[in-house]
C-alpha cells in the first residue's frame, strides 16, 4: 500500500488534543459553591494520573475518528493488486517526422535506431504515423493488433523502411493534435479499460513552424509525450529563400536579376557563404552573413537567353535547403487594339506615343495592334482594351457597341468635337460636343482622386496634375450617370467615364498627342495608360513558386504537364495537388490561366533547425514523460516525477479507497455523539437505578432465603 | 421531637433540631433542654446581685420586699435587683448570602436563625427586651426592643423570614445602627463574620464607646474550617460567583491557616475591646452556645455599670 500525499500523516498528530483534553478535563467540570473565597487562592491544574475508566471509550472513538481523517486526506492506494494485463500495458503511438530537416546527415538513421527500440515490445498496441506537413498513417493499431505477436514488430520495421524523409516542412503542432486524436479514436473504438497511452515522438524537434496547432487544443487527461530527440553533429544551419517579388507595374530596372535571402543560424560558426548558378554559367556572388541575421542578395548575372534554373548556397553544413529553383515571372499578355488614322511613327499622332507607353514588364506583356477606322474583319473580342483615336465608321461603331456591352472596355480620344457623335448614339444622350476657346492653355484643376484609374496619384508628390497644359480640348455635357475623373480649370469635364452594358467607356476631351496637350509628354502618362491596361486587362496573380507540402501556394484548379523539368519520367496530364510534389525542381502546371511554370521549393521555415524547447510544450498542456538522455537533465527529472504521479494517479483515481475510509469515520463521529451523550446524563440517575437493583437484589435474596426456610420448614 | 440521637446530657443536635420548621418551637426545644441539664434557678432574674433598696410602694411585688430589713426597722424596702434593670438586648442576624452555605443539610442562616430565636426565647423569659435587626449590606428589618406579649412571636417571624441576600458588609449595618442611638444595651451579633476586619473593629470599637455590650458569635460551617473536600474543582463564591480552580489537596493547609488567622484576629479585636467572643461551628448543638453565653454574661455580670431610674416591665 502506498498514499498519494504522505504529509497529511502529520495530521495524525492532532490525536494528541483529545487526549490532552481527556487528561485536563476534570478540572472545567465540577462546580462547588462556596460560601466565600477569601480563604482561597487558585491552584494551578494538575493532571490526572490516570483517566476515568467511563471515559476512555470516548477517547478512543475520538482518536480513531481523527486518524480516519487522517488516513481519507493521504488517500491511500494499493498498487500489486491491478496486476497489468497485456491489453492494459497502454497504447503508444510514434510519429516519425519525414520533413525536409529530418534528411541531413546521420539523423534518419537515429530515427529508425529510436523506431526500432520502441516497438520492440510486442505486448503494447503500438501505431506508427509518419508527418510533415500533415499525417500520414503507416501502420495502425488494427493492423498491429491483428498481427500474432512475433510478427509485430518486423511488421512494423518493414512499413517505415518503406519512407524516408521527403522536402516538406513539418508541423509538430498540428502532428501532436492529430495523434492525440488518433488515440482517443481508438480508446471509444476498442472498449477496454484504459491503459497507459502515450505519444512517443521522434524527431529532431525542428521548430520553424511553432506550435499553433496545439494552442486550441487542449491536452487529453492521461497522455504521456515521450521525446525521442534526433541531433545533428552540426546543429547549426543557414537557408536560401526567394524574395517575393513586388506586384510593380512600371517596367523594371534594368537589373532584372531575381533577389535571394540567405538566412544565417544565430549559433552559427560561418560567415562566408556563395551563391551562384547550379549549372555553373557566371561567377558566384560572395555574400557574408552574420550568426543570426539574413542577407538579401541578386542572383548571379546570366548572359541572357540562356535563363537558370536553380541557384546553390555554399558554404553550409546541411544541403537539404541550399537549392532554390527560380522561374521568372512570365508576364500577363494583354492585347490591346488602337483604332486611328494615324500611323505608329508618326510622332504627331497618339499611337506614336501610346506604342511608346506600352512597354513589356515583369507583369504585364502588352500586345498592341493598330488598326484603321474602318470595317474590321477580326472580331474585337480578343482584345483587351480598344483605343478609339477618331471617329469610326458606322459599321465600326457597331462592332464598337457590341463590344462594350459584352463586356469590354474603350477609351475614346476626342482629337475633334465631330468624334464624339457615335458616341451620343451609344450613350443615348446628347452630348452637344464642340471645340472649346481655349486662351493660351487650359489646365486640368480638379481630380477624382477616389476613381481606380487615379488612386495611384493619390499621393502629393504625385497628384500634381497642373504641370500639364491643355492648348486645345473639346466640351460636351457627359450624360447624368456618367463619373467624373477630372474637370478643366473652366470647369469643364476634361475625362469621364460610363458603364455601357456590362463594359465601360472612358472619354477623354482631349488628346495627348503634343497639339492637344502636354499629357504625353508629361510623367503622369505611363502610369495613367498602365493603370487602364491593368483595369482592362483584369491582371489575376500567378504564383511561380510553390512550397512543397503546402497545399496553398499551389495555383487553383493545377494540373502538371511535365516536371520536374530536368527528370526524365515526367508524370502526364494528372491532376495533381501540392502534396503531389514530392521534390525540388521546375514543374509546367496548366491552369485556368493558362500554362504556368512554377517552381518547388524547401518551405523556408525548415531552415530553421533550432529546437523547440521542452518549456513551449509543457506551457501548451502537453505532460511530458521520459525524454531522451540527449535532452535537458531538467526535462529528465521532470518527466520522471510526472510520469510517476500520473501512473499513480490514475490507480488512485480508480481505486477511490479515500471515501470508504471518509464513510468509516463518519460513522465513528456519529458513534462517539451517541457515547458522549450516554455519559452526559446526570449520575443521580445510574445511582437511583443501582439502589434500586440493590434493594430488587435484596428483595430477591430475601425471598429466595424465605422460600428456602419455607421449604426447609416444610421438609421439617 | 423527631427521631433523632439525643446527645449525652439531652442535648439536641443541630441536624435533628432543624428538621422542627417552627423557629418558636426550636428555640423552645433548646432551651428546655439546657434547663434539663442545669439546676433550674427559682430566681427569676438572671442576675441576682443586689444593688439597692427602694422605698415600698403599693402594687410592688411582695416577693422582692427585704424581711430582714422589716423584721429590723420595721420599715418596707424592696430590694433591686440588677434584674430589674431594664437590660435592652438587639440580636443583629447577618442574613448575606455567605451566610447561605451550609454542608450539613441546612444552612449557616438557618442556624444562625435558630440561634438569635434561641438567645430571643431565653432572654424574653428572664424578663429582658429582646429587638431584631437583620442585615446583609444594609439593615434590612428593624424589630425594636420590648418585652411585651406578642413581641416573641413578632420575632420569630423575622427570623423565619428567608433574605434574599446580598453580599456581607458589617460596616454599613454597624455604622445605622450606632447612628440609630439606642439607649445602652446588649448587642448580639450572631453572623459568619467573612468580611474585612479593620472595618468592623472600627464599628464595634464604636459601638463599645457608646457604651453597649457586645456578644460575637461567629458561625461558620466545619467543611468552611476544615476545607473537607478531595476533588479538585471549582470554587464558586456565593456572593460575587466568581470561580476559582482550585485543588483542595495543595490548598487545604494554606485555607485552614488563613481561615485560623482570621478567627484569631477576631479574638484578638473582640478581647481588646472587651467584647464576648464565641465561635460557633454549625455541627455543635446549641445549647452548648447558650450555655456559654450564660456563663459569660453571669460573669460579666459584675463588671458592667448600668444606672437606671426605674424597672420597666
Amino acid at each position: 500500500m502506498s498514499v498519494l500525499f504522505p504529509l497529511f500523516f502529520a495530521a495524525v498528530a492532532a490525536v494528541i488534543a483529545p487526549i490532552l483534553l481527556h487528561l485536563l478535563r476534570q478540572r472545567a467540570r465540577n462546580v462547588q459553591p462556596f460560601s466565600s473565597l477569601m480563604f482561597l487562592r487558585p491552584s494551578p491544574p494538575r493532571m490526572q494520573p490516570k483517566t476515568r475508566v467511563e471515559n476512555l471509550p470516548l477517547l478512543l472513538l475520538r482518536c480513531l475518528a481523527l486518524i480516519l481523517l487522517a488516513i481519507a486526506f493521504a488517500r491511500p492506494l494499493w498498487q500489486g493488486m491491478d496486476v497489468i494485463t497485456a491489453e492494459q500495458k497502454g497504447r503508444t503511438l510514434v510519429l516519425l517526422d519525414v520533413s525536409a530537416s529530418m534528411s541531413r546527415s546521420g539523423l534518419w538513421d537515429q530515427a529508425l535506431a529510436h523506431l526500432d527500440q520502441v516497438v520492440s515490445d510486442p505486448e503494447q498496441r503500438v501505431a506508427i504515423v509518419a508527418f510533415d506537413r500533415t499525417l500520414r498513417p503507416l501502420l495502425g493499431f488494427e493492423d498491429w493488433a491483428g498481427q500474432p505477436p512475433s510478427a509485430r514488430t518486423e511488421l512494423a520495421r518493414t512499413r517505415v523502411r518503406s519512407i524516408t524523409p521527403g522536402s516538406a516542412g513539418s508541423d509538430i503542432g498540428l502532428a501532436l493534435a492529430g495523434a492525440a486524436d488518433l488515440i482517443s479514436d481508438d480508446e471509444t473504438a476498442v472498449a477496454q479499460a484504459q491503459g497507459i497511452k502515450r505519444i512517443v515522438l521522434i524527431s529532431d524537434l525542428q521548430g520553424g513552424r511553432g506550435l499553433d496547432a496545439l494552442r486550441s487544443a487542449t491536452w487529453p487527461q492521461g497522455l504521456g509525450l515521450s521525446i525521442r530527440q534526433v541531433t545533428s553533429a552540426q546543429p547549426t544551419n543557414a537557408g536560401l529563400s526567394l524574395v517575393t517579388v513586388e506586384t510593380g507595374l512600371m517596367p523594371e530596372a534594368d537589373d532584372k536579376r531575381q533577389r535571394v535571402r540567405v538566412s544565417n543560424d544565430a549559433a552559427s560558426k560561418t560567415q562566408a557563404f556563395t551563391v551562384a548558378w547550379s549549372d555553373g554559367v557566371g561567377s558566384a556572388e560572395n555574400v557574408s552573413v552574420p550568426p543570426g541575421s539574413t542577407r538579401v542578395v541578386r542572383a548571379p548575372t546570366r548572359p541572357a537567353g540562356k535563363p537558370g534554373s536553380a541557384v546553390i548556397l555554399r558554404g553550409d553544413d546541411h544541403a537539404f535547403d541550399n537549392t532554390l529553383y527560380l522561374t521568372d515571372a512570365a508576364p500577363a499578355e494583354v492585347p490591346v487594339l488602337y483604332l486611328g488614322n494615324d500611323a505608329a511613327d508618326d510622332p504627331t499622332g497618339l499611337s506614336y506615343f501610346l506604342k511608346h507607353a506600352l512597354q513589356p514588364t515583369r507583369m504585364l506583356a502588352p500586345r498592341l495592334s493598330i488598326n484603321g477606322l474602318g470595317n474590321q474583319a477580326e472580331a474585337l473580342n480578343r482584345f483587351r482594351w480598344v483605343v478609339v483615336g477618331g471617329a469610326p465608321s458606322a459599321a465600326m461603331a457597331e462592332q464598337l457597341t457590341a463590344y462594350v456591352t459584352g463586356g469590354g472596355a474603350i477609351t475614346v480620344v476626342l482629337r475633334q468635337a465631330s468624334d464624339a457623335a457615335w458616341l451620343e448614339k451609344l450613350f443615348g444622350h446628347a452630348l452637344r460636343a464642340e471645340e472649346a476657346r481655349v486662351k493660351g492653355f487650359a489646365l486640368i484643376g480638379r481630380v477624382d482622386f477616389a476613381h481606380p484609374l487615379l488612386r495611384p496619384f493619390e499621393v502629393a508628390r504625385f497628384g500634381d496634375f497642373t504641370k500639364i497644359h491643355v492648348w486645345h480640348h473639346r466640351t460636351l455635357t457627359p450624360p447624368p450617370t456618367a463619373q467624373v475623373l477630372a474637370w478643366y480649370d473652366d470647369g469643364q469635364p476634361a475625362w469621364f467615364e460610363l458603364p455601357v452594358g456590362t463594359g465601360r467607356v472612358l472619354v477623354m476631351t482631349s488628346g495627348w498627342h503634343p497639339a492637344d496637350s502636354q499629357l504625353a509628354l508629361s510623367t503622369k502618362f505611363v502610369p495613367l495608360i498602365y493603370t487602364e491596361l491593368q483595369r482592362s486587362g483584369r491582371i489575376t496573380p500567378r504564383p511561380t513558386q510553390v512550397i512543397i507540402g503546402d497545399a496553398t501556394s499551389m495555383p487553383a484548379g493545377a494540373q502538371t504537364i511535365g516536371g520536374p523539368l530536368a527528370s526524365a519520367d515526367a508524370p502526364t496530364s494528372a491532376s495533381i495537388t501540392a502534396q503531389s510534389i514530392a521534390q525540388q525542381g521546375l514543374y509546367r502546371v496548366q491552369t485556368a490561366a493558362g500554362a504556368l511554370v512554377v517552381a518547388a521549393n524547401v518551405d523556408p521555415l525548415e531552415s530553421q533547425t533550432t529546437p523547440l524547447a521542452l518549456e513551449t510544450l509543457e506551457a501548451l498542456g502537453v505532460s511530458i514523460t521520459d525524454a531522451d538522455a540527449a535532452t535537458a537533465a531538467a526535462a529528465a527529472a521532470l518527466a520522471r516525477t510526472s510520469e510517476r504521479t500520473l501512473k499513480v494517479a490514475e490507480l488512485e483515481a480508480r481505486q477511490k479507497s479515500w471515501r470508504w475510509i471518509l464513510a468509516a469515520a463518519f460513522v465513528v463521529l456519529v458513534s462517539e455523539t451517541i457515547v458522549a451523550g450516554l455519559f452526559s446524563r446526570p449520575k443521580a440517575d445510574k445511582t437511583a437505578s443501582s439502589t434500586a437493583e440493590g434493594a430488587e437484589g435484596a428483595e430477591g435474596a430475601e425471598s429466595a432465603k424465605g422460600a428456602e426456610s419455607a421449604a426447609t420448614g416444610a421438609a421439617s | 421531637m423527631a427521631g433523632g440521637p439525643v446527645r449525652a446530657g439531652g442535648l439536641v443536635d443541630p441536624a435533628s433540631l432543624m428538621r422542627i420548621a417552627s423557629m418558636e418551637l426550636r428555640a423552645k426545644v433548646v432551651v428546655d433542654g439546657l434547663y434539663r441539664g442545669i439546676h433550674r434557678s427559682s430566681r427569676h432574674g438572671f442576675s441576682t446581685e443586689f444593688t439597692e433598696y427602694r422605698q415600698y410602694v403599693d402594687g410592688d411585688d411582695l416577693r422582692h420586699l427585704d424581711w430582714r430589713v422589716l423584721a429590723r426597722s420595721d420599715r418596707h424596702y424592696i430590694k433591686k435587683f440588677e434584674d430589674e434593670t431594664s437590660l435592652r438586648c438587639h440580636l443583629l442576624v447577618d442574613h448575606s448570602r455567605s451566610m447561605g452555605y451550609g454542608s450539613l443539610g441546612y444552612t449557616k442562616a438557618d442556624y444562625a436563625a435558630t440561634l438569635a430565636a434561641t438567645l430571643a426565647q431565653f432572654l424574653f423569659a428572664q424578663g429582658d427586651a429582646v429587638g431584631l435587626v437583620t442585615f446583609d449590606d444594609h439593615v434590612d428589618q428593624l424589630i425594636p426592643a420590648r418585652n411585651r406579649h406578642g413581641h416573641l412571636r413578632r420575632i420569630m417571624h423575622g427570623l423565619e423570614k428567608q433574605s434574599a441576600g446580598a453580599a456581607t458588609d458589617l460596616g454599613a449595618p454597624l455604622q445605622h445602627i450606632a447612628e440609630m442611638q439606642m439607649r445602652r444595651g446588649l448587642l448580639v451579633l450572631v453572623s459568619d463574620l467573612f468580611a474585612p476586619l479593620d472595618t468592623l473593629s472600627k464599628r464595634l470599637s464604636h459601638l463599645r464607646a457608646s457604651g453597649h455590650d457586645l456578644v460575637i458569635f461567629q458561625v461558620f460551617d466545619p467543611a468552611e474550617r476544615d476545607f473537607t473536600f478531595d476533588a479538585p474543582a471549582l470554587f464558586e463564591d456565593s456572593e460575587s460567583k466568581q470561580k476559582i480552580y482550585v485543588d483542595p489537596a495543595t490548598a487545604r493547609a494554606e485555607y485552614c491557616r488563613r481561615f485560623r488567622e482570621h478567627s484569631e484576629a477576631i479574638r484578638t479585636i473582640a478581647s481588646q475591646l472587651t467584647v464576648d467572643f464565641h465561635p460557633v461551628p454549625t455541627d455543635r448543638p446549641l445549647a452548648e452556645a447558650l450555655f456559654e453565653f450564660m456563663n459569660d454574661r453571669q460573669r460579666r455580670g459584675r463588671v458592667i455599670q448600668r444606672r437606671s431610674s426605674g424597672a420597666q416591665r
